[in-house]
């Protein structure tokens, strides 16, 4: 069983116990975090990548970490953060040189049909093609809900954007997968 | 995983055509989440680690050095005469039954004070043939010394005695004799052939040693070669056993 947040927390504060609380911390967020990045960055090696940086970050920032927000709030921020700028440096390195959403996303999609369980027919499959082809940010906010099922005001705090915002970009996403599957049927 | 109903509700809202709570269909590879918490700590423990020495360290650390340059010059020194025998492993390929070094050995009879326990009573087939040799070489330099024989030589402690006997075959019928001669019919032997008779030196078994006997090993052994088991025999027959005390 997982240690509340406060407990992990003050045990991270003292020195003898920080390496164990460390342990803890990723134990507890880990799977949440990775799929959260996988389906950002969609390949299991950059989602690795991504993950080692997101936790070297916490083992040098929690120590300043305030308890005004939730630990795992402050994760997610983390995760989305690196998961961005690892997207960003990797589109910088491909040889198309092009910046714009879509041709990153062209790029995504090859990466979800080389997965040697990729599938189709199956309408899961064609979800992650679908939300590829959305913008970024859309992509991030229909994730978070759909799949982690967050809350807009938790969304809002975590990404600085109004719960508004949030809401109307998710609607937007939501028609826009549900166009690209009925196309896709 | 079941979607929360609210989640349900708003997408069917927005979206009817899209069902809520398909599950991701990726994979991780297998064992991925118990292995990654170690992988990290592996990675941030260093830097917590560098302002830790570990204990014991520094109190150990001239000793390890020393053995570690020793070892170095030792293989330097064999790579140089044979390199090929500086390959070899420097492992012992002989058997030691298990618990041998942690069994404790018996207590050297020479502690044990008043020279009144038999010989026969101790267990220990190498403390009898340390013994036997002491006799041995006793009555052979008294032998010699009958001879004329008046050669100084350093002095002999009982490790060096024993050591002396570990070259020394004893003949078995001067190994049963001996096994009932007692110990204060050694040390009155050790008197005999060193030309005293004080009978403290009897009773004090840390006086059991060769230090009065100046003798040289060289000497001594080219004596011993004109000695055959029989006339060891004959003298250690001269000696009373602990039967006729």
């Amino acid at each position: 069983m997982h240690l509340d947040d406060s407990t992990l927390l003050a045990q991270f504060a003292d020195p003898s116990l920080r390496e164990k609380a460390y342990t803890a911390i990723i134990r507890k967020y880990q799977e949440k975090l990775y799929w959260h990045i996988r389906r950002m960055v969609v390949e299991h090696e950059d989602a690795n990548d991504v993950m080692q940086n997101v936790f070297l970050k916490v083992w040098n920032a929690l120590a300043n970490f305030r308890e005004d927000s939730q630990l795992y709030t402050w994760l997610y921020r983390i995760a989305t953060n690196e998961s961005i700028s690892f997207l960003e440096q990797k589109k910088r390195k491909t040889a198309a040189v092009s910046l714009d959403d879509e041709d990153r996303s062209i790029n995504l999609e090859q990466s979800i049909r080389a997965d040697r369980h990729f599938d189709a027919n199956k309408l899961e499959w064609k979800l992650q093609l679908a939300i590829n082809q959305l913008p970024e940010k859309q992509r991030l906010v229909f994730n978070l809900r759909y799949y982690d099922e967050m809350p807009y005001d938790e969304m809002s705090k975590m990404l600085g954007t109004s719960a508004g915002a949030l809401k109307a970009s998710y609607h937007h996403a939501a028609k826009k997968i549900e166009d690209y599957i009925l196309k896709n049927a | 995983m079941k979607p929360s109903a609210d989640i349900q509700q708003e997408l069917s809202t927005v979206a009817p055509a899209l069902p809520a709570g398909l599950p991701t269909p990726y994979r991780a590879p297998e064992g991925y989440f118990d292995s990654f918490a170690v992988q990290m700590l592996e990675q941030v423990a260093p830097m917590a680690a560098n302002a830790r020495v570990p204990e014991g360290y520094f109190e150990s650390f001239a000793d390890t050095m020393l053995a570690k340059v020793r070892q170095a010059e030792a293989t330097a020194e064999l790579t140089e005469v044979a390199p090929t025998l500086a390959g070899i492993g420097r492992q012992m390929p002989y058997y030691v039954p298990a618990g041998y070094f942690e069994q404790s050995l018996p207590q050297p009879w020479l502690e044990q004070g008043t020279g009144t326990a038999p010989v026969r009573g101790l267990g220990s087939r190498r403390w009898f043939q340390i013994a036997a040799a002491v006799v041995v070489l006793l009555a052979a330099a008294g032998i010699w010394r009958m001879a004329g024989n008046t050669t100084t030589s350093p002095d002999y402690s009982q490790p060096e005695l024993a050591a002396v006997a570990d070259t020394l075959p004893i003949p078995t019928d001067i190994s049963n004799q001996l096994a009932a001669v007692d110990l204060s019919t050694l040390n009155e032997a050790y008197a005999d052939a060193a030309g005293t008779t004080s009978s403290n030196d009897a009773a004090n078994a840390d006086n059991l040693n060769a230090e009065s006997l100046m003798i040289s090993t060289d000497n001594f052994e080219a004596a011993l070669q004109n000695f055959s088991a029989d006339d060891l025999q004959e003298h250690l027959s001269n000696l009373p056993s602990s039967d006729t005390e």
